[in-house]
């Protein structure tokens, strides 16, 4: 028998933490700045570790993409205590949909990567395509075969 | 015949996956293997929901007739 199948993810960062390691030796830690990165070459974004509000406050982030498209810039923060991930924006004057599209990117990329390695680590061979939705937005497929 | 699972990822973040070529219930045993590995690489599942393949698209999957597809030829045949 063979299955279909349809789900959501949530990015939690504890299998170091477990171990009682640090964050930043987690398996995801890596995914996630692949992640970071490949959203921010995608946008034209700068990844840096600051992110402003409104007022023009810093605010230190683990991670923090900044472009002239959301100046102030959407920030990814891994909680040392659990290891759940939290993004971070203010959004106030018409950003909610940029901010919300960024963050979507990060999680998209998140997933692929991870579902990819996840294949691997079963020894699939793996297979990557994308392609760009008018209507749904952008498609990534992983395919693994064994 | 060779397995294959494929993974379609959604930008709203929602993925479908749909396994092929394995035989009774290893699909769902590789599928709680792959769990396994999402969970040790930070990726928890949430919202899962599983629809077995039917026995014509395993059969058309493998290039084999089930009973049924074989029995609605005859009698289109027969018809004709």
């Amino acid at each position: 028998m063979s299955h279909l199948s349809k789900f959501k993810t949530e990015i939690v960062l504890d299998s170091a933490l477990q171990a009682g390691r640090k964050i930043e030796d987690d398996p995801g830690w890596e995914i996630l700045k692949q992640a970071v990165e490949t959203a921010a070459a995608e946008l034209g974004f700068e990844v840096g570790v600051f992110i402003k509000d409104y007022y023009n406050r810093n605010l230190r982030c683990d991670f923090a993409l900044r472009g002239p498209d959301f100046p102030r810039g959407v920030g990814v923060k891994v909680s040392r205590a659990t290891g759940a991930v939290e993004f971070v924006y203010d959004a106030y004057g018409g950003y909610e949909r940029k901010a919300r599209e960024i963050c979507d990117s990060i999680v998209q990329n998140y997933q692929s990567i991870a579902l990819a390695r996840a294949l691997e680590m079963l020894n699939y061979t793996v297979q990557y395509s994308e392609e760009n939705h008018p209507v749904e937005g952008r498609k990534v497929s992983v395919k693994g075969v064994l | 015949m060779q397995r294959e699972i494929k993974f379609t990822i959604s930008s709203n973040g929602e993925v479908e996956s749909e396994f092929a070529g394995f035989h009774g219930e290893d699909c769902l045993e590789e599928a709680e293997n792959l769990k396994a590995a999402l969970r040790s690489l930070g990726l928890r599942i949430t919202g899962h929901k599983i629809v077995m393949k039917s026995q014509e698209q395993i059969a058309s999957e493998i290039g084999e007739d089930t009973r049924s597809e074989r029995h609605k030829r005859a009698r289109v045949g027969h018809e004709n």
